[in-house]
């Protein structure tokens, strides 16, 4: 048995890596304890995470379309763990440890919680809220029950989940789903059917008042965290682009996580003492290759159409610069930087080189047809690409790509679906695409985006890969607790993705976040990029708001 | 009464066309909403969630023709049901909350550019070949051939974002409460003078322009210059004579321009960031949210239809031939 343990106010490098078992310490994280500080200003926070219609009255942490905030600054779970930089956040837990084979997790709950109507949070709310998950599977986003047998407490302050099968990872999901009251939900009938417009959660701001242009949230001074730093919390709402830069431009908007063409002329030349912005990476977009294709199948293909494109310039052209290029090896940078297999270090950049792709396909045999597209036994390397209608930087890369691939004698003609359409393409089991352009869902470690990516099994195995060697390099990651073995799994697959390319990384998508310093300070900073930094990221956003302080 | 009759069975075949288009067309479209739905997050949602989202939605695999007829029954009770995008707030949560606010502005700035459009049309006509009558047309021609929201985000720009004159976004102000009070009825107001701008300056010259036309013809007929001739009093010439005939056709694009004047309202709210309806239906589409199409579609082919439906009774009133099936031929 391996015990994790963790801190318990402070984020220490300890519980950043508690999941993957690393016991490295990183120094990028130098979070102050938020209890330590008790001086609040009332200069209400305006937050604008996206544009948005109006807002309308839910604030039921199972719904994905309920307000901003309400999972994490009204809601909490157990953990939270970071995509950005990797660290875990211990909430309404403490510590948490793997007994019997990795099967039983048996969680330390914080003591002196108190929901925000006054009663005491225990661990019986834990075990409510799971089996509530459990008695209505389509309120259970996280799939908790896929992997859960069952979840039990052990006095007010202890829960033991039993897992059905070892899956180390998966506690991921299980640790960081909301928490609610069981005095409040035991009452409410079907958790997904109920918009809760008076939410009672144990997070650090309570909802002061709701309109369909606006709500507000005001700090909870009992909260177990400390005293809130700002004392209001205010969500108005933009329907569109322009106003919500404008507004962003005007200094109308503190923390927003909205796309600006040009952020720099329009956003911070406004206000360069103030006024910031930075993108972290959030996910690859990848150029999916259906393996199913008899073309698309064959590796010197992949190879080729690899080094035929100008990741650089599609970084540059078609996302405004606000991104780079994608590693080869399927990790997000820097943020999986811990992970990188020291022998690949070489191949971590993929390689632009069009003359090279072109000695790949004519030593596999592709000879130039009359139209000069490479073909072999009569098939042309002649493909659609498709990409969602409107999304309008995808569209641009659609067209680089195209370019780039002709230039080496590959045909490419782009399809732009209706979302419906495509993602129908794309999701049902019997794939009708050739080529597309789409999103991976990564997580605190690299597993995450390979599981759901590679595995036979996986979630969004949009390419449809069936490698029993990726299978056995997952499953000896899911089994394990220890981070050098769990090391060795993740660098097989970055050494299959690096040679193989069961598809194609382009570029890292990024994470709007523009903030703006005039009333408070302490937001995440390029150069300490403790946590994902957009409001509109569940339970990092309660985090940062702790951590703010007003501005002298 | 006979023509008050057949109109309403005209009404009531329409509402039941719509209905059924209603109910066609979303379903034409591939792809289904919980997969939507998933992609709309890009990954920040664990796939696993689709399962969830599908129980959620509770798709129905009924045959369609039971499909039909119960939503039919749903539509004429009331029960909208739940919307996808905005799961689990009702549809009629949803349209009440942000209706009001489209049709209170595009409703009074209607009523006002039809109301001024017409007399400004009449006075021109009168004083053919004025400076007026050279100039208005080509002004307010000019100001309905800028694409809207354009001319939207340069009013926002110039007059709001640079000098401050008026709010930037919504449809009142933060710190007003709701209610028939003073402080939030002015807000309103204020808050709506740009988006009505916009939306008068896109509409008024096609009723000026119109109007005048129709005033040209009116005048040249044979019955007015007798009543002049007669020695009828101009203004009585002008409204009693002429420009009641002239405002026939008038009446009738009244109604048709309603809904084209409804999508272009949809770009000038995300502009303002008006609390109407815009978003919410763009979204509603893009989402392939069955029920809240189905329940704005229907308000707006409702809303359409009765405009008609009371147009046609105002005209039968100013033309007693439309009543009497042309009695006087």
């Amino acid at each position: 048995m391996k015990k994790n343990k963790v801190g318990a106010f402070a984020l220490t490098a300890a519980a950043a890596l508690t999941l993957a078992g690393c016991s490295t310490s990183t120094s990028a994280a130098s979070p102050v304890s938020h209890a330590k500080r008790s001086v609040q200003s009332s200069t209400p926070l305006e937050v604008v995470p996206s544009p948005n219609g109006n807002f309308q009255d839910n604030f039921n942490p199972f719904s994905a379309n309920a307000n901003y905030g309400t999972q994490g600054i009204i809601y909490q779970p157990l953990f939270y763990f970071d995509n950005v930089s990797g660290h875990t956040f211990p909430l309404l837990g403490t510590t948490y440890s793997w007994s019997n084979g990795n099967k039983t997790l048996t969680v330390n709950i914080r003591k002196g919680v108190k929901w925000s109507d006054g009663k005491a949070f225990t661990a019986n709310d834990v075990v409510f809220t799971f089996n509530m998950l459990k008695h209505y599977p389509a309120a259970d986003t996280n799939g908790d029950w896929t992997m859960l047998a069952s979840v039990k407490a052990d006095g007010l302050y202890k829960v033991v989940f039993q897992f059905k099968s070892t899956n180390v990872p998966f506690a991921t999901y299980i640790l960081g789903s909301a928490i609610v009251p069981q005095h409040i939900w035991s009452k409410m009938g079907d958790p997904t059917k109920v918009a809760n417009t008076n939410p009672v959660g144990t997070g650090p701001y309570t909802l002061e008042s709701f309109s369909t242009q606006d709500y507000k949230y005001l700090a909870n001074n009992h909260y177990w965290g400390g005293i809130p730093p700002v004392k209001t919390v205010d969500f108005p709402a933009y329907s569109g682009n322009d106003s919500a830069d404008m507004a962003l431009a005007k200094g109308n908007i503190d923390w927003s996580g909205s796309f600006i063409p040009n952020v720099q002329s329009l956003f911070v030349n406004h206000d360069t003492q103030h006024n910031h912005y930075f993108f972290p990476p959030g996910n690859i977009v990848m150029m999916y290759t259906n393996l199913k294709d008899p073309l698309l199948s064959q590796l010197p293909v992949r190879q080729a159409m690899s080094l035929a494109i100008n990741r650089a310039q599609l970084a540059q052209e078609g996302e405004y610069g606000y991104t780079k290029a994608a590693d080869a090896l399927g990790l997000v940078l820097p943020n999986n930087a811990a992970w990188i297999d020291p022998t690949l270090k070489s191949k971590l950049n993929p390689a632009y080189n069009p003359a090279k792709a072109i000695q790949i396909l004519e030593k596999a045999g592709y000879k130039k047809n009359a139209q000069g597209i490479f073909a072999k036994n009569g098939k042309a390397l002649s493909f659609t690409l498709q990409v969602p209608a409107g999304w309008t930087d995808w569209d641009t890369d659609c067209q680089l790509i195209t370019n780039d691939l002709q230039k080496v004698g590959i045909h490419v003609t782009v399809n732009e679906e209706q979302t419906g359409a495509y993602n129908n393409n794309l999701s049902q089991p019997k794939k009708d695409y050739q080529l597309a352009l789409s999103w991976t869902n990564p997580g605190p470690t690299p597993y995450f985006l390979y599981e759901n990516l590679l595995a036979s099994k996986g979630n969004y195995n949009v390419e449809q890969l069936n490698s029993p060697a990726v299978n056995a390099a997952l499953q000896s990651y899911s089994k394990t607790t220890n981070l050098a073995q769990q090391k060795q799994a993740i660098y097989k697959v970055e050494n299959y993705m690096a040679t193989q390319l069961p598809s194609i990384p382009l570029f890292y998508g990024p994470i709007w976040y523009e903030y703006r310093t005039t009333n408070y300070t302490g937001f995440p900073t390029q150069a300490n990029p403790w946590i994902n930094p957009a409001p509109w990221t569940n339970f990092a956003q309660g985090i940062v708001l702790m951590h703010l302080h007003p501005a002298k | 009464m006979r023509y008050f009759l057949n109109r309403l069975g005209f009404l009531i075949v329409s509402i039941w066309a719509a209905l059924t288009l209603n109910f066609i067309l979303p379903r034409l479209m591939p792809g289904n909403p919980a997969e939507i739905m998933l992609a709309k997050f890009q990954g920040r949602m664990p796939p696993q969630a689709l399962h969830a989202f599908e129980l959620q939605f509770g798709f129905s695999n009924k045959p369609m023709i039971t499909q039909y007829f119960n939503y039919l029954g749903s539509m004429l009770t009331g029960h909208w049901g739940l919307s996808y995008t905005y799961y689990p707030t009702s549809v009629q949560t949803i349209i009440s909350g942000s209706l009001p606010w489209t049709l209170g502005l595009l409703g009074i700035v209607w009523v006002i550019a039809v109301t001024f459009g017409t007399f400004t049309g009449i006075f021109i006509a009168w004083r053919r070949g004025g400076f007026l009558d050279s100039v208005t047309p080509i002004i307010t021609m000019f100001f309905q051939s800028i694409p809207q929201f354009w001319l939207a985000l340069v009013l926002v720009y110039s007059l709001s974002f640079s000098m401050n004159l008026f709010p930037m976004a919504h449809g009142y102000g933060n710190s007003v409460t709701m209610g028939w009070n003073f402080p939030f009825v002015s807000s309103v107001v204020y808050h709506a003078i740009l988006p009505a701008v916009v939306i008068f300056l896109g509409s008024v010259s096609g009723w000026i322009v119109g109007m005048r036309n129709n005033m040209m013809m009116t005048l040249g007929e044979d019955y007015i210059v007798f009543a002049e001739a007669k020695g009828v009093p101009t203004r009585r010439l002008i409204f009693n004579y002429a420009a009641r005939n002239a405002m026939l056709p008038q009446i009738t694009s009244i109604a048709i321009a309603l809904s084209t004047i409804i999508g272009g309202q949809i770009l000038i709210e995300q502009v303002f960031s008006y609390p109407g309806i815009g978003f919410q239906l763009t979204s509603a589409v893009s989402g392939e949210d069955y029920p809240l199409i189905q329940g704005m579609f229907l308000i707006i082919a409702v809303t359409t239809l009765l405009i008609n439906f009371v147009v046609d009774m105002i005209y039968g009133r100013l033309d007693p031939r439309v009543r009497r099936r042309g009695a006087t031929s």
